[in-house]
């Protein structure tokens, strides 16, 4: 293996000038979603000011991480957002969400001291606070006629408030308890002259307010933006440089390795590669997960290690006879909301989408939205996207693996049949024809394999349930904001019981109400109609597709302790009681059970979604969760994750879990499922195996 | 589906509102709310009011879109109504003094008419065609040598994101409901709670970096930061009367000092 130092060009922003890279435009508009997000839960729920702080610290990772330029870009497009949606108040909240993230991330990236950080943020964000506390909020400093309704509103109240209780207070005189009457005199008389002075001094109250809520905003935005930084680096995201390379006239053949190991991340992660490819080849690029095969489909496309690619013109990514790249997770791999736009996206010419479509042998309407299609045929549209470039260097990563064996022939043939493309594509099936040239990889950091040799012991948790059947529904139906236009009645009449130490999967097309019927069996949503009977003591609990968003602290010990209850600090002191007891003596079993004993001292952003996916599990088997619902644990997975997903699901059963499997995959279920129902038309139907 | 998404849906419905482009709607809200803020008399609110309740009954909106008020804010409204009835302003009727609870009705109506005004926006529009509008309104700001065309990729990119993210929010905060409280696990409670506020917001700012990342490598895949233009309804005569109507009426209420000057 070697090591050579890292290049800065690989993984540092290069541009100082100019305009947003793709990259650059994609982490903006993410942090504008999340501001106007943030500031429109903070409206809904009573905690506003809360999520207005929350909204800086998104700002300043931004401000971190990207040029200025990114920040004032993203901050008018989250005000331009909050104005159509809200009006003024929140114009002026994201601005202010603006500055403060731009001036704390920015103390972030010159790596300043604290005082430092927190003075630049003071001396920049306070004047702009007051500013808009008073120009903006209810534009009262210019605006003489809002300002006295908003003024005679306070002054009312006060008033109000003091006639109410004087009121009080003289009936109390009457009957002769004077002492009451004086005291709310007082606080009657009290209520009015601070009022008089809130209004009399607004001009000098205003901004010594706000310096107090500056000061907040700037030691908060200093203490927990640096921990969210130092997250986020440890997450391996850097901020790396993506720009459109188009190209009228590319050129992207012969394309040459000379001889580097490629990086990713900044990480050597295949060894010295020297190769070359000639116009017209097809290539297959074979090795075990973590070789580097899609790093070298991304060197090829001019993604990533610049400097050890050679080729003879433009690699023209994108273009009309240029590059055409389709990576591996499919649902990372479109982009438009609906199909025609996915397929218009980048190549706005006249297009008929069902011949483009049925090309790739899908059949599926041109309206219908991208984010209801299975992982096959998310596959298939990005790969009909990539042909309709008629590109010169099609680079295939792994398409067609979540599709089943006969559509794999076909789209296997059909890009072994291209003669006018070269084909570069990776595949861990053997799957390479005798025509293709083979190239290996060999993986140069090998990844520890915790394949289980002893067969798992069975060691039930304690759980609080002693009836053998856990959840009962009973025609439960389920309408989507039933009292709004838009009602939709999605379950209709659902019966099901699930047993102690069932497996259960549930399969249905997107759209047919899967996620709800998930959300009713883990107890997060309630049926409109019908019964759910749950045994006594019973723990529900949902996993969500995407694991990560569920796993809240740091490293792999705090998570398991977060979520099984257990304490971390001092656990000989405080674990008295019996309670504290077997929640640590569950969570020790469910830590040798799932295997998690050498991982412990990981961060959760090191690991892999398999073993993030068995840390979450892991922890709420320790809780005592005894129904386990797991929506779209399938989404994304290759063979070897779903063979790393089956295990899992076995140990949860093993500790005496029942489990519960929703999937829009119907291709694939795993081995040792009692029983497979289909949802459909708003019931279950039973599926013959 | 989260209240994100339920609330930029268009109601399924044909009407003149559903017809006018999003452009005029957009700007015709943003002008109209611009004038009621300068000059929030009553003769102006109730305009504005009747205004906006015209146009939510022709757009054929049915009352059930409205969301409800979470009880907390009703019984703060409940509230300031007795607080400003008991100020006891003139003028008095039946024995009443109703003035400061009709300087309390013109300040709740001014911000029911925002909301409505966004409400209606939304409800009639798709939201990939908001994103657009406003990207086609900023358009004559690029003479003034302003990264126009960025922020409005960003802001069209950004538009179609926030149900995403809003359901990825959603998901962290359940489970942090859902587990059992950090201030019970440590005998430093705040200081827990505060890591844990940490370790939240990293879980949702990782996470959408990721997106971020995986947006902009399929964008660079395919040679373009924006969406394609979607097929919208030509711009019309019924639009231009909006926007030069909305102008107007922002303009008359900077001029007519309105009705009454000061509630008596």
């Amino acid at each position: 293996m070697t090591t050579t130092a890292s290049t800065i060009a690989d993984v540092a922003p290069p541009r100082t000038s100019g305009p947003l890279d793709a990259a650059e435009v994609a982490d903006a508009a993410i942090t504008a979603a999340l501001v106007v997000g943030l500031l429109a839960a903070g409206r809904v729920l009573a905690s506003g000011s809360l999520f207005q702080v929350f909204a800086s610290f998104v700002v300043a990772v931004l401000a971190a991480r990207r040029r200025t330029r990114a920040v004032v870009i993203a901050t008018c497009a989250a005000a331009s957002i909050a104005l159509i949606l809200g009006g003024l108040g929140p114009v002026s909240q994201a601005a202010l969400a603006g500055v403060f993230g731009w001036c704390g991330g920015y103390g972030l990236k010159r790596d300043w001291g604290r005082l430092r950080s927190i003075g630049f943020t003071l001396l920049i964000g306070w004047p702009a606070m007051a500013a808009s506390v008073m120009f903006f909020y209810p534009a009262v400093a210019i605006n003489k006629r809002l300002r006295t309704l908003v003024f005679d509103n306070i002054e009312n109240q006060a008033e109000g408030f003091a006639n109410i209780i004087g009121g009080v207070g003289s009936a109390f005189g009457a009957i002769g308890i004077t002492p009451v009457e004086r005291a709310a005199n007082w606080v009657g008389e009290g209520l009015i002259s601070i009022s008089a002075f809130l209004i009399d001094n607004w001009v000098l109250l205003i901004p010594a307010t706000e310096l107090v809520y500056s000061i907040i905003y700037a030691v908060a935005i200093r203490a927990v933006g640096g921990a969210i930084l130092r997250r986020l680096e440890r997450a391996l995201v850097d901020p790396v440089a993506l720009s459109l390379q188009p190209s009228v006239d590319a050129s992207p053949l012969p394309v040459a390795l000379t001889g580097a190991a490629l990086k990713r991340n900044g990480v050597t992660v295949t060894a010295p590669i020297e190769l070359q490819i000639q116009p017209g080849e097809h290539v297959v690029i074979e090795g075990p997960n973590g070789a580097g095969k899609s790093t070298l489909l991304d060197a090829l496309a001019g993604i990533d290690n610049h400097d050890s690619v050679v080729r003879s013109g433009e690699v023209g990514l994108g273009s009309v006879g240029g590059t055409a790249r389709v990576g591996q997770r499919p649902e990372a791999q479109v982009v438009g909301t609906t199909v025609e736009e996915d397929l218009r996206w980048g190549l706005d010419t006249p297009l008929d989408v069902e011949a483009t479509l049925a090309d790739v042998g899908l059949s599926i309407p041109a309206d219908r939205p991208t984010s209801e299609l299975s992982g096959g045929e998310l596959q298939r549209l990005a790969l009909a996207s990539a042909l309709r470039r008629q590109p010169k260097l099609l680079l295939a990563d792994e398409v067609t693996s979540m599709l089943d064996p006969e559509e794999q022939n076909r789209i296997t043939t059909k890009l072994n049949g291209l003669t006018t493309t070269t084909v570069v594509r990776t595949t861990h099936r053997n799957d390479a024809s005798p025509t293709d040239r083979r190239i290996r990889l060999t993986s140069v950091n090998p990844l520890p394999t915790s394949d289980p040799s002893d067969p798992h012991q069975l060691r039930t948790i304690h759980s609080s349930v002693s009836e053998s059947r856990l959840l009962r529904m009973r025609d439960v139906g389920f309408t989507h904001n039933p009292t709004q236009p838009w009602a939709l009645d999605v379950l209709t009449g659902v019966n099901l019981s699930i047993h102690r130490y069932e497996m259960i999967m549930i399969e249905g097309r997107n759209g047919s109400g899967k996620t709800t019927l998930a959300r009713i069996l883990a107890g997060l949503a309630e049926q409109t109609a019908g019964e759910v009977d749950e045994a006594k003591g019973l723990r529900r609990a949902l996993a969500h597709q995407h694991v990560r968003l569920q796993l809240l602290r740091a490293t792999v010990n705090a998570e398991l302790h977060s979520l099984a209850g257990v304490r971390t600090d001092g656990t000989d002191e405080v674990s008295d009681s019996n309670r504290q007891r077997t929640r640590a003596e569950n969570l020790g079993t469910s830590i040798d059970m799932f295997e998690l004993g050498h991982l412990l001292k990981r961060r959760i952003d090191e690991l892999s979604g398999g073993e993030q996916r068995r840390v979450l599990l892991a922890g709420l088997v320790a809780r005592g969760v005894s129904l386990l619902v797991l929506d779209e644990p399938l989404a994304g997975l290759d063979a070897a994750g779903r063979h790393d997903l089956a295990d899992t699901l076995d140990r949860v059963r093993l500790a005496g879990t029942s489990i519960v499997v929703v999937s829009h995959d119907i291709d694939w279920a795993p081995p040792h499922v009692d029983q497979r129902l289909r949802l459909q038309g708003g019931s279950l139907h039973e599926v013959s195996p | 589906m989260s209240r994100a998404q339920a609330f930029f849906r268009p109601v399924p419905v044909d009407s003149p509102i559903h017809r006018l482009s999003a452009e005029s709607k957009v700007v015709a809200g943003i002008v109209i709310s611009i004038g009621l803020v300068f000059n929030p008399q009553w003769s102006h609110v109730i305009v504005a009011f009747v205004l906006v309740v015209a146009v939510f009954i022709i757009a054929k909106l049915p009352t059930s879109v409205l969301p409800s008020v979470p009880m907390l804010v009703r019984f703060a409204l409940i509230g300031g109504a007795i607080g400003a009835t008991a100020s006891g302003d003139d003028p008095v009727v039946v024995g009443l003094a109703l003035g400061g609870l009709l300087d309390y009705a013109r300040l709740i109506m001014v911000g029911i008419v925002m909301i409505l005004w966004a409400g209606i926006l939304s409800w009639t529009t798709g939201l990939t065609a908001v994103g657009f509008a406003i990207r086609r309104i900023m358009r004559p700001l690029r003479h003034l040598k302003l990264p126009i065309d960025e922020i409005g990729s960003v802001i069209a990119l950004a538009v179609r994101s926030l149900p995403l993210v809003v359901d990825e929010v959603e998901v962290v905060s359940e489970s942090v409901s859902n587990r059992p409280s950090p201030a019970d696990l440590s005998d430093k409670p705040l200081r827990e709670a505060f890591s844990y506020m940490g370790d939240m917001s990293a879980a949702v700012i990782v996470g959408s970096h990721r997106r971020a990342r995986d947006l902009a490598t399929a964008m660079v895949s395919r040679g373009a930061t924006s969406a394609p233009e979607p097929h919208r309804p030509k711009f019309r005569k019924i639009d231009i009367f909006t926007i030069v109507a909305a102008f107007a009426l922002c303009i008359a209420a900077f001029l007519i000092p309105g009705w009454p000057e000061k509630t008596p």
